[in-house]
């Protein structure tokens, strides 16, 4: 009885703050000649306005009662509805004696007015999460890579459990959404547990709703993380295991906590999978406008393959081994449409120094092969502002080492020599010789 | 327009892509009497829309965009038919060693099927020795004394698992993610959702060495419910390497090129009387036909190589082996072939005779794959070609630390059964991580004890670094989509860098 | 008149005017049909996690019963009549995306919300797709008011054809020239170019009847039940070998043989496919009865070592349903066998009733893939009429029977790889059971009730050693004991008598040992099978030796051709079948009992084995049977089915462009014809839609680019099949020989490479080298390169529709095989013994074979340049003449050979390859 009445909040609060409102609203205008009769009704509005208002809070507190909400953040809502109520009360009282006192009565207006929004608001945290009312779209943390450079000397909870939370789960369960209640973003509200209770029972596997969750058939409708989400990895749900059944402690050390060999692996696998700086996937680009797809067509009728990189882009991979002879034309054609090529395939075909002369227009180029063709130094100053230009293939053409060390290369770039390396050989008969004799 | 961050951008290639997909099946149920071509391209599945790529292609093999951003452009598969000891080459178990000649523990044989052995089988320790090598510290047997070499860019998958431990069903399930007949392989997928970047060259090739096909067939590179246009085509390295691709004794190119020219030009005529686009485009598989047959050769000519690289790979032209194959699918991928499968015939270990003996037959051919495989790499790395190019490496299943005792007699060779519950494979290139393990097997290398994954997983990994998502990548058959991994499948996140 | 606003007249026409429009826009709902409107949207919307696989919050729309059901909440989600306290309804409109269905995709059109609240609102009808609804007699479409000025030629096909190219305001085209459509039809029905005499015939006779005079003599033709046997092979997935890693041989030619003759015969397609389906049940089934059954022993059977056979003989199982499903029902049926379907209504549970009309099958996946029907020849007919007599005469009705079935079909013999409890025996690489020292073996559960002998097949590698048979238990003393000698040719059989007799069902203990074996491994025998039967009867007759030794002589090594044929296990063997969870074998749930959908069974009939269930597939009333059949026929003539997905008439397969029209044929194939393919293929081939010209304009192409409305006649490439039969004809080498085993014609070395089968491609010699496709030798693991290449399928799971493709190595196939450029040559020599002095000549008669029809002038001057610019070529090198012709003593080689290269150029044309 006692947990319904108290979920009748969410209901009642709306009550109070619309009619409340409202008489504020009519108090304003009353103070016109014209509006002058509503008083008496306004009067009955402030009675039952009010009267919800203490229902609501007979209910809030109850609420918070039964509920599992963070302590901290029901305090405030608590006292700026209290308080509200009480405002709204005192200026009942008072209002005959300043209504004709502007500063007064507007001030008055004002405080009302931001104390009934304000308990509004933190009551909508509460259900909704901080950023519910926020012109940010939603978006998941951005999780930084595992820092840490001994893993043995790392915190248990701190650096791994926590780490492998706000990875997987606080999307969901954090201060800004708190999905059945939970909460991941601390200690303390990891150990408070959800909806359904306490999540871990320290010291057992068996009776923690959390790993039973996690372990659950991935088509479960209770898994976590739910579908749509990646699961967790193996080594992850083997770290959380081990920290549940170690007692679920957030002072221990790696290496004060014992483990097994299938734990040390999955210690191990943590810190090698996430400390890895994992590179982005691609480039921002501008978004260009489309062009004539006739030139697709010639393109590929002297024997370019052409392939948009995504299937939204306006970016090309472009692709001659079959246009071997026609270089010229290739280029000529590209030119049109320079700044939508990014990755442009010369390999085994007759382009030469001249063919590159105009490269400069390709704004965009990423990667470029231009391995077994006749290209030459002449050809390869073209790509100086290429800035962009992260692979550079220069496998089987006539340059020479000391022409490549004369140009200045973007930084990043991923260089292919042009000279076979017959040194390999002898690395590999080395390491060869050197694993028999061992 | 703002512009989206990487997490919002997958997000949105992802539900572009399921839109495209349930167009494509609306389209295909009312479409498919069409050839192929006009099909894929009516309906632009892959191909961006329509005036983005411009063309109505009648080429099905065109290439296509991937539908999420993939590292790797194309993949060489090296499949060890009959399936190589793990417990010889990758998984270092000291403990079985100790153990060698016991009685198999009763707990391992309880409720377990085996291809040969029958009754209490004795475990038998690893016939190699081991060393850690390379910054990765991973360890590797005194069988493969190149592999050191470039074990700093591998991923090495020690825990992987099938469900069959019989060659056909465990091989068709790892080509065509099934173990029955009948669906689509896994490079004609791939050539369905890619195309190929080299229309003179066959999108998807395959190798065969060992002097047997693998024992599943053809159907390992069977195009299933899929249009037999993407099935691999068979290159060999006797008589044509393609089939039908040399021109009858006495017709040079010349008189091949009045020929087909006045194919194409009475077809031309035909297309006037019945105005049938399909005539054009079997005018256009005509040229592409006359094409073929000088750059398949070409390609598969390995004579012009230079000297230091038949050294490398161990080479000797004008045989069949497995590293002429290796060298093989090193051009092809440079050429721009999209998937290269390699099946050697050979690695079924039972230890019934020398020949399947792990320390006599199976020596010789991990000392012939090593080296092989090992130049493959290097020689990738070189040319640059290894970011965009997946290399995997692995058998159908594993072998049992069990010596096999063959319908209960012990077999007169050191041989180990079929296993399916723990083996390796390794993977690399191709935005895989380098110099990395993954998963562990118990002490004996019987199960997997950590990082289990399976065939599945395998399969959608390759997948995903093509730019697939495994469970969208689908096909509709008998009323239902079907999709490589079928019902299966989770990317194994850990070896992606 | 001046215009009265105030006129009664018009006020009421007003107010009338008003009215209707505020019925029409706000009062009038039309009705939604469920079928075509609802359907489509609740299986692409909502049935994904509502239904078959998923049942989100306990909701379904699968099923009637189960879409108006309470859901998790307690409420129904459809109120029917009431859309707007419909959860369902409410959710599509909802605001809050955790709330709005579909969850979390995108949200429906408002056409869809609409269709689906006044689908609610109208009282939620559910109804049963067409296909699945009992074929009912159509009318012919009269042409209605215009129908003055339309085409009244060809037949009721036409009407229909016509009313919807009316619709879509298209015209029927012309009827082709008469040479092009005899090419059509021939191809078409006989599936290569019709014999000179009937082409001569059609072509002189002017009357009106001249083009059904044709239609009826290439009916008759022998060819027909070839071409025809082609695309059942198909649906058979047919092939000459059993399939997996060794792929080894399979004889089951004869059933191909069947095919040919019942089409030939024009076998009413009911009693077609009864047979196939249970022919060995019918009464007293005859050989070619038998025979039919092959239809389902098509399956492939794995033969590698250390397979659980177990598991095969469920794989094929499994293969049949969903083939019987697919080719026959066509109904895709393979989804349910994990979960109940998801879009059609069929549970999961009735696949496995299903299931259960094949489950009992006595084949087992053993290496000699038992049942075998011997067909006896030569001396062994005698004997086999010698040894019925003796059985008619001497024995009772069972003892008979049990005998007749045991020569004719070796069974019910228990196959030895059915032994467990081995005792220093093994199951020999999973085929059969090998006995060493003192080892003992268990079959369990034997019948052995009036059983008296008892046969057993082995093989034996030492000199002698005993073996003893104990029943029930191995404390009791044996009941039947026998010394065994070594074996020196292959398998023996022994009779070994019982010396108790038994009732009821008991385990059998098998014991063998020898003193010659010395290791415990040393090997013993090895056996096939074992048979417990009634003693040969006679017994006290003097003949009965000789009888007796006729008899088994039969069984071991009789002169017969052997095919794999279906029979049902005896009552003591009768297997149990079980729904498998989610499809997987090992998982076995619920048992089950024969029985076909509900869907079709709403009078809940019994159908107990697959006689039953042939009966109800070609009862009248099955909706099924006959539109698939049709549907099938249609894609043979037209390119394209009227429903296009054969393999799916159902929800999810492509909707009819013709409904009606398909109704109209499967009620006339079933009721007029009596079932008659050719009568309903004569019915097709005769309707103007069919007669008319291929030829396209612009503005049609545009307006039907897929010809779904048959405005002209369809163009498309010749099957895989119908390429090399034309080739043959087209070049004069073509064989007529008919039946018998496959042959191997010209194929490049390597492509049959299965490990562990010695076996090689060995070509065919003389007439074999040019016989029709359908006699090519199949091997499935490397199966004919130029049926693959020209878009046929591998034939291991039945692939019911080809999809064509266009790619280079076609072309190659046709340019360079050596099968085509020794018909090239062969062509030559005929033009050249045809022509020896006009080549310009020859060319046009060549073109003229080829495509049968007069060439147009560019045309041929193209060709002539090839001619003559290969034979400037030739002249220049003489030595090139001699390597492209095999054939070294034939007189003018350069122009052979120039004719040559003009030949393979004539049949690589496009519209030698393509049905005009």
């Amino acid at each position: 009885m006692k947990t319904f009445i108290a979920h009748l909040h969410p209901l009642l609060v709306h009550l109070p703050i619309g009619i409340l409102l409202v008489y504020l609203l009519l108090e304003y205008l009353r103070r016109n000649e014209k509006y002058k009769l509503i008083a008496p009704i306004n009067t009955i509005l402030f009675f039952i306005g009010i009267g919800t208002a203490v229902l609501s809070i007979i209910t809030g507190l109850l609420n918070a009662d039964v509920s599992t909400y963070p302590e901290d953040d029901i305090f405030w809502h608590k006292w700026t509805a209290i308080t509200t109520t009480l405002l709204f009360t005192l200026y009942f009282i008072i209002r005959n004696r300043i209504f004709y006192q502007p500063v007064y009565v507007i001030g008055f207006f004002i405080l009302l007015l931001f104390s009934i929004v304000a308990t509004g608001h933190l009551g909508g945290v509460l259900t909704h999460g901080e950023n519910y009312l926020s012109f940010e779209d939603d978006i998941q943390p951005e999780i930084q890579p595992l820092q840490i450079k001994n893993i043995e000397e790392a915190r248990v909870y701190e650096d791994l459990v926590q780490y492998i939370f706000n990875k997987n789960c606080i999307s969901c369960h954090s201060a800004q959404k708190q999905k059945g209640q939970l909460r991941l973003d601390t200690y303390q509200y990891v150990l408070t547990g959800g909806k359904s209770g306490q999540i871990i029972k320290s010291g057992d596997i068996g009776h923690s709703e959390m790993i039973r969750r996690i372990l659950l058939d991935e088509s479960d409708d209770k898994h976590m993380p739910p579908k749509g989400k990646l699961p967790l990895r193996d080594f992850e749900v083997q770290l959380l295991k081990w920290w549940v059944q170690s007692g679920a402690g957030n002072q221990q050390h790696v290496n004060e906590m014992g483990k097994d060999s299938i734990t040390a692996m999955a210690i191990k696998q943590f810190h090698q999978v996430f400390s890895q700086q994992s590179a982005p996937i691609q480039v921002e680009r501008p978004v260009l406008n489309k062009f004539d797809p006739a030139i697709i067509k010639q393109l590929q009728s002297i024997g370019c393959t052409v392939t948009p990189l995504t299937q939204q882009e306006n970016y090309y991979r472009i692709v001659a081994f079959n246009a071997k002879d026609s270089i010229y034309s290739v280029m000529e054609i590209l030119q049109k449409i320079a700044a939508h090529v990014v990755e442009l395939k010369l390999s085994f075909t007759n382009a030469n120094d001249s063919s590159l002369q105009n490269l400069s227009k390709f704004i965009h180029l990423e990667k470029l092969w231009l391995d077994h063709t006749e290209v030459g130094i002449v050809g390869l100053k073209n790509i100086s502002n290429l800035k962009d230009l992260k692979y550079l293939n220069l496998f089987k053409t006539n340059l020479k080492e000391t022409e490549i060390a004369s140009i200045q290369f973007p930084k990043e770039l991923q260089l292919i020599s042009p000279v076979p390396k017959d040194t390999l050989l002898m690395a590999r008969d080395s390491v060869m010789v050197s694993a028999i004799k061992q | 327009m703002r512009k989206l961050n990487i997490h919002q951008e997958a997000k949105k290639v992802s539900l572009e892509f399921q839109t495209r997909r349930h167009f494509l099946q609306q389209c295909r149920t009312g479409m498919g009497m069409l050839a192929l071509g006009s099909m894929l391209d009516g309906c632009n599945y892959f191909g961006g829309d329509k005036e983005n790529t411009g063309l109505l292609n009648a080429n099905p093999l065109a290439a296509k965009a991937s539908p999420l951003p993939g590292k790797a452009k194309s993949v060489i598969f090296l499949h060890m038919a009959g399936a190589p000891s793990q417990l010889e080459m990758f998984d270092y178990k000291p403990a079985l060693q100790k153990m060698d000649g016991m009685d198999c523990p009763d707990s391992f044989l309880q409720g377990k099927k085996f291809a040969f052995i029958r009754g209490v089988p004795q475990l038998l320790g690893p016939q190699a020795s081991f060393k850690q090598y390379g910054e990765s510290g991973i360890w590797l047997s005194n069988h493969m004394p190149y592999f050191p070499s470039i074990v700093d860019d591998v991923s090495i998958l020690k825990a992987v698992s099938t469900d069959q431990f019989n060659h056909a069903p465990a091989q068709l399930l790892m080509h065509c993610g099934t173990a029955r007949l009948g669906r689509p392989s896994m490079g004609s997928w791939v050539t369905y959702g890619l195309g190929s970047e080299n229309s003179n060259l066959p999108g998807f090739v395959v190798l065969t060495s060992g002097g047997r096909n693998p024992d599943a067939g053809k159907s390992v590179w069977g195009s299933g419910f899929l249009p037999s246009v993407y099935q691999g085509v068979q290159c060999r390295s006797e008589g044509d390497p393609v089939l039908f691709l040399k021109d009858p004794n006495g017709i040079d190119r010349d008189m091949r090129k009045a020929s087909i020219e006045a194919i194409n030009q009475v077809n031309q005529v035909a297309y006037q009387e019945f105005q049938d686009p399909e005539i054009l485009s079997r005018i256009s598989q005509y040229e592409m036909a006359f094409n073929m047959q000088i750059a398949v050769p070409d390609v598969m000519n390995i004579t012009d190589e230079p000297e230091y690289i038949h050294r490398m790979y161990g080479t000797a032209p004008g045989k069949e082996s497995f590293a002429n194959n290796v060298l093989l699918a090193r051009k092809l991928v440079e050429k721009g072939v999209r998937f290269v499968q390699l099946f050697d015939w050979g690695w079924d270990s039972h230890g019934t005779d020398p020949g399947t003996a792990l320390d006599l037959g199976f020596v010789d051919k991990c000392r012939q794959n090593d080296q092989a495989v090992t130049a493959l790499l290097m020689d990738l790395k070189q040319r640059g070609l290894l970011d965009e190019t997946l290399v995997v490496w692995g058998g159908e299943f594993g072998r049992t630390p069990m010596q096999e005792n063959r319908d209960g007699k012990q077999n007169v060779f050191k041989g180990r059964d079929h296993h399916s519950d723990a083996f390796c494979m390794w993977m690399a290139g191709g935005g895989i991580r380098k110099g990395f393990t993954y998963g562990e097997t118990d002490e004996i290398g019987y199960h997997a004890v950590n990082g289990k994954v399976s065939v599945f997983d395998i399969q959608a990994t390759i997948l995903k670094q093509l730019g697939f998502d495994h469970t969208a990548f689908t096909y509709p058959f008998q009323g239902r989509n079907f999709r490589l991994t079928d019902v299966f499948g989770k990317v194994i996140e850990p070896v992606i860098a | 008149m001046p215009f009265q606003l105030k006129s009664p007249l018009f006020l009421s026409i007003s107010l009338a005017t008003i009215l209707s429009l505020g019925y029409f826009l706000f009062i009038h709902q039309p009705k939604v049909d469920y079928n075509t409107e609802v359907k489509p949207i609740l299986n692409q919307k909502c049935i994904s996690c509502h239904g078959g696989v998923k049942k989100k919050a306990g909701f379904s729309l699968l099923f009637e019963e189960e879409a108006l059901a309470p859901t998790e909440s307690g409420k129904p989600a459809i109120i029917p009549g009431d859309a707007k306290n419909s959860e369902m309804i409410k959710r599509l409109y909802a605001k809050d995306l955790d709330e709005r269905m579909p969850y979390h995709e995108e949200e429906l059109t408002d056409q869809e919300k609409n269709i689906l609240k006044r689908w609610v609102d109208q009282g939620a009808k559910f109804s049963t797709h067409w296909a699945y609804l009992p074929v009912q007699e159509t009318t012919v479409p009269s042409g209605g008011f215009f129908s003055f000025f339309q085409k009244k030629d060809g037949n009721e096909i036409d009407r229909f054809i016509d009313q919807q190219l009316n619709n879509v305001r298209l015209q029927r085209s012309k009827e082709a020239d008469k040479k092009t459509l005899l090419r059509r039809v021939a191809l078409d029905l006989i599936g290569m170019p019709a014999p000179k005499h009937i082409q001569a015939a059609y072509l002189t006779d002017s009357s009106a009847q001249a083009y059904e005079k044709l239609v009826d003599s290439l009916l008759n033709l022998p060819a027909y039940g070839e071409r025809w046997t082609a695309m059942w092979m198909d649906l058979a997935r047919y092939a000459d070998s059993k399939g997996y890693e060794r792929d080894y041989i399979r004889s089951i030619w004869r059933y191909r043989d069947w095919l040919i003759n019942s089409f030939n015969q024009d076998k009413s397609y009911d009693q077609f496919i009864t047979e196939q389906l249970a022919g060995d049940l019918l009464p007293n089934p005859s050989d070619d009865q038998f025979l039919a059954t092959a239809f389902h022993r098509n399956t492939m059977n794995n033969d590698e070592g250390g397979t659980d056979n177990e598991e095969f003989r469920t794989a094929a199982i499994i293969d049949r349903v969903n083939t019987t499903w697919e080719t026959l029902l066509g109904t895709s049926f393979a989804c349910v066998q994990c979960h109940s379907h998801p879009y059609d209504p069929f549970r999961h549970e009735e696949y496995y009733s299903f299931m259960a009309f094949f489950n009992n099958s006595r084949d087992e996946d053993t290496y000699d893939e038992y049942p075998l029907l011997r067909e006896f020849r030569n001396n062994s007919v005698l004997q086999y009429d010698s040894v019925l007599n003796w059985l008619q005469t001497k024995a009772n009705t069972s003892t008979n029977h049990f005998y007749k079935t045991f020569v004719k079909t070796g069974q019910q013999c228990i196959n030895s790889l059915t032994a467990d409890s081995l005792s220093n025996a093994a199951l020999e690489d999973t085929k059969f059971l090998r006995m060493r020292k003192n080892a003992w073996a268990r079959i369990r559960a034997v019948g052995l009730s009036d059983k008296q002998v008892l046969y057993i097949r082995y093989r034996m590698p030492v000199k002698y050693g005993k073996l003893d048979f104990y029943a029930s238990s191995v404390d009791a003393k044996p009941f039947a004991s026998v010394r065994i000698q070594q074996t020196k040719d292959g398998w023996q059989l022994m009779a070994i008598p019982m010396q108790h007799f038994f009732d009821g069902r008991k385990d059998i203990f098998i014991h063998f040992d020898s003193p010659l074996l010395k290791s415990n491994n040393d090997n013993g025998p090895v056996f096939d099978w074992f048979c417990f039967a009634p003693s040969f009867p006679g017994s006290n007759d003097p003949a009965f030796k000789t009888y007796f030794q006729t008899f088994t002589d039969l069984l071991n090594r009789p002169d017969a051709e052997l095919t794999p044929i279906m029979m049902d296990n005896p009552s003591d063997l009768t297997r149990n079948t079980y729904v498998f969870e989610r499809g997987n074998w090992l998982l076995k749930t619920k048992l089950v009992e024969a029985n076909i959908p509900s869907i079709f069974n709403s009078q809940n009939k019994s159908y107990r084995n697959r006689l039953d269930l042939a009966r109800w597939m070609t009862d009248k009333q099955n909706p099924l049977t006959a539109r698939t059949m049709v549907n099938r026929l249609w894609e043979q003539l037209f390119g394209q089915g009227i429903v296009e997905t054969l393999e799916d008439l159902g929800s999810q397969g492509a909707s009819p462009t013709h409904q009606q029209l398909l109704d109209h044929l499967s009620y006339r194939f079933m009721h007029e014809d009596q079932w008659s393919i050719k009568k309903t293929l004569k019915r097709m081939v005769m309707s103007a839609t069919y007669r008319q010209s291929s030829i396209v304009d612009k503005k049609t192409l545009e307006k039907d680019p897929l010809n779904k409305w048959y405005a002209r006649a369809p163009r498309v490439r010749l099957s895989a099949e119908q390429i090399r039969d034309q080739a043959l004809v087209i070049c004069g080498a073509y064989s007529n020989k008919m039946f018998g085993p496959s042959v191997m014609p010209y194929q490049p070395e390597g492509i049959w490479a299965s490990p562990y089968d010695g076996r090689t491609w060995e070509q065919s010699k003389g007439e074999d080298l040019y016989r029709r496709a359908i006699y090519t030798y199949w091997k499935r693991t490397g199966p004919y390169p130029t049926q693959i290449n020209f878009d046929g399928t591998a034939r291991e799971v039945c692939v019911s529709r080809r999809i064509r493709t266009n790619t280079p190595l076609q072309a190659l196939n046709l340019l360079n095989d050596s099968t085509y450029w020794d018909l090239s040559l062969k062509f030559a020599k005929d033009i050249l013994d045809k022509h020896p002095k006009n080549m310009d000549q020859g060319i046009v008669d060549a073109y003229e074979t080829a495509v049968g029809k007069y060439p147009d002038p560019a045309k041929v001057k193209l060709l002539k340049n090839l001619y003559w610019t290969s034979f400037r070529t030739i002249q220049k090198n003489p030595e090139k003449s001699k390597a492209l012709l095999t054939d070294s003593c034939i007189n003018r080689t350069h122009e052979l050979a120039a004719m040559a290269i003009t030949a393979n150029a004539i049949l690589n044309l496009d519209e030698v390859i393509t049905k005009n």
